[in-house]
């Protein structure tokens, strides 16, 4: 893995803070990280006031997590991300099998889109993105789609499946497959 | 694809369910290399979130979180002990009962209050007096409230918010301070449970034990002891 580079350096710091118990680092992270947070959640959860529970749960609980944060092993803002959507996929299935109605699609009215997107604290450098990406177009059409729904929306196995119209061990394999040949494409 | 590399890649996309989903969460935390596994499958998938737009949340987000920060306990304990808050002598029967209803009508996903913690217990009797405890939501499991009362050796339970499963069930523990944890009933999830409590478990209770809700194969663990993971998040129980 690479090191982060320096412009990540002022957040993998923070959370390092927090990890040790200086709770002010948590406005810093929060400041940083928020927007780009809930519009991962809100992605996932559908409902705005499911997701804004869900992103108050992710930094109320950060610090716990943070201890556990290696800055040798990625990009901090990229381990925030997974953690995020993480949270956001339990509350998905909580809510599904808690009976809730089929999420409502996002309204975009609804929406504010952060005005001044902070270029500076864009996931991961330029280069990991770019090596994924480049991984994922070496996908077959049917991998690529369900990786992508799987990983943004937090689609489960049964609605992949009943998405794409196919059966569900259909959709375990080009999963699966698609899992096994992003990892090679990445670590050859 | 070896099955526990297949097992962890699945588990990193969030697209396993029932049994296969406990024992990836068990895997988790017993097993080193597969949590390293999971999290070299995430951190590979990572940079995609970046094509996500941001969206800005509502400021009193934040205000929320800065309250709840600043009235939680950040002591150094062992990782049980996070997970699992204290009983709490409190004032009132009646704020008990008045807890317990306020309880029953939360919405699974809503929080327990944190403005207004522990509510919590309260009369003294000849028998001892009664002890509560609230532990609030965490990503797995609903609001719990727990109401001991001494001269009945009964302990009422509410719990919410918890994922039905043909799998596993939720138990429940108490954990005596230095002490291993005792089980003491299986979580129903629904409406208010009533759990008559054996000698060694009312000798066991007092106002110094903790209270934790793990993830346990259906019926509860086998041994005796946890077996899952501690979900109980343990929010502000302030007395």
């Amino acid at each position: 893995m690479t090191y982060p580079p320096d412009d990540m350096a002022p957040l993998a710091r923070a959370i390092v803070r927090l990890g040790s118990g200086d709770d002010s680092a948590l406005p810093v992270i929060y400041r940083a990280t928020s927007s780009k947070l809930f519009g991962i959640i809100l992605r996932i959860v559908g409902d705005p006031a499911e997701a804004e529970d869900v992103l108050q749960d992710v930094y109320i609980n950060l610090w716990q997590q943070a201890a556990r944060f290696d800055s040798a092993r990625g990009s901090p803002m990229g381990w925030l991300a997974t953690f995020a959507r993480n949270r956001a996929v339990d509350r998905l299935r909580r809510l599904n099998t808690a009976g809730a109605s089929k999420r409502a699609p996002m309204e975009a009215a609804d929406l504010v889109a952060d005005p001044t997107p902070d270029a500076e604290h864009q996931l991961i450098g330029a280069g990991e993105a770019n090596a994924l990406q480049r991984c994922i177009d070496t996908l077959n059409m049917h991998q690529r789609d369900a990786i992508r729904a799987a990983w943004f929306d937090g689609l489960s196995y049964p609605e992949l499946a009943e998405r794409a119209n196919v059966p569900l061990g259909t959709m375990k394999s080009w999963i699966r497959r698609g899992m096994i040949q992003l990892k090679e494409c990445l670590e050859p | 694809m070896s099955e526990s590399d297949r097992l962890a890649a699945e588990h990193a996309l969030g697209l396993l369910e029932g049994e296969e989903l406990a024992e990836a969460r068990r895997r988790t935390l017993a097993d080193p290399e597969f949590a390293r596994s999971v999290a070299d499958w995430q951190a590979r998938l990572a940079p995609m979130l970046d094509d996500v737009e941001p969206v800005e949340p509502d400021p009193a987000v934040w205000s929320r979180i800065e309250a709840a920060v600043a009235v939680s306990p950040r002591s150094e304990v062992i990782q049980l002990r996070r997970s699992v808050r204290r009983w709490q002598i409190g004032t009132g029967l009646a704020a008990a009962a008045s807890v317990v209803l306020a309880l029953l009508s939360l919405r699974p996903a809503t929080p327990a209050p944190t403005v207004n913690p522990g509510l919590i217990a309260a009369s003294s009797s000849a028998e001892g007096k009664v002890l509560a405890a609230a532990l609030a939501p965490g990503p797995q499991s609903g609001p719990v409230m727990l109401v001991y009362i001494p001269s009945q050796r009964r302990m009422l339970a509410v719990g919410s918010g918890f994922a039905k499963s043909t799998a596993h069930d939720y138990q429940l523990w108490l954990i005596p301070p230095g002490s291993k944890p005792l089980p003491l009933g299986i979580l129903s999830g629904e409406g208010v449970q009533t759990m008559d409590l054996s000698k060694a478990l009312v000798q066991a209770i007092d106002h110094r034990a903790s209270i934790a809700v793990s993830l346990e194969p259906k019926g509860g663990s086998p041994t005796g002891l946890p077996t899952g993971p501690v979900l109980a998040s343990g929010k502000v129980s302030a007395t």
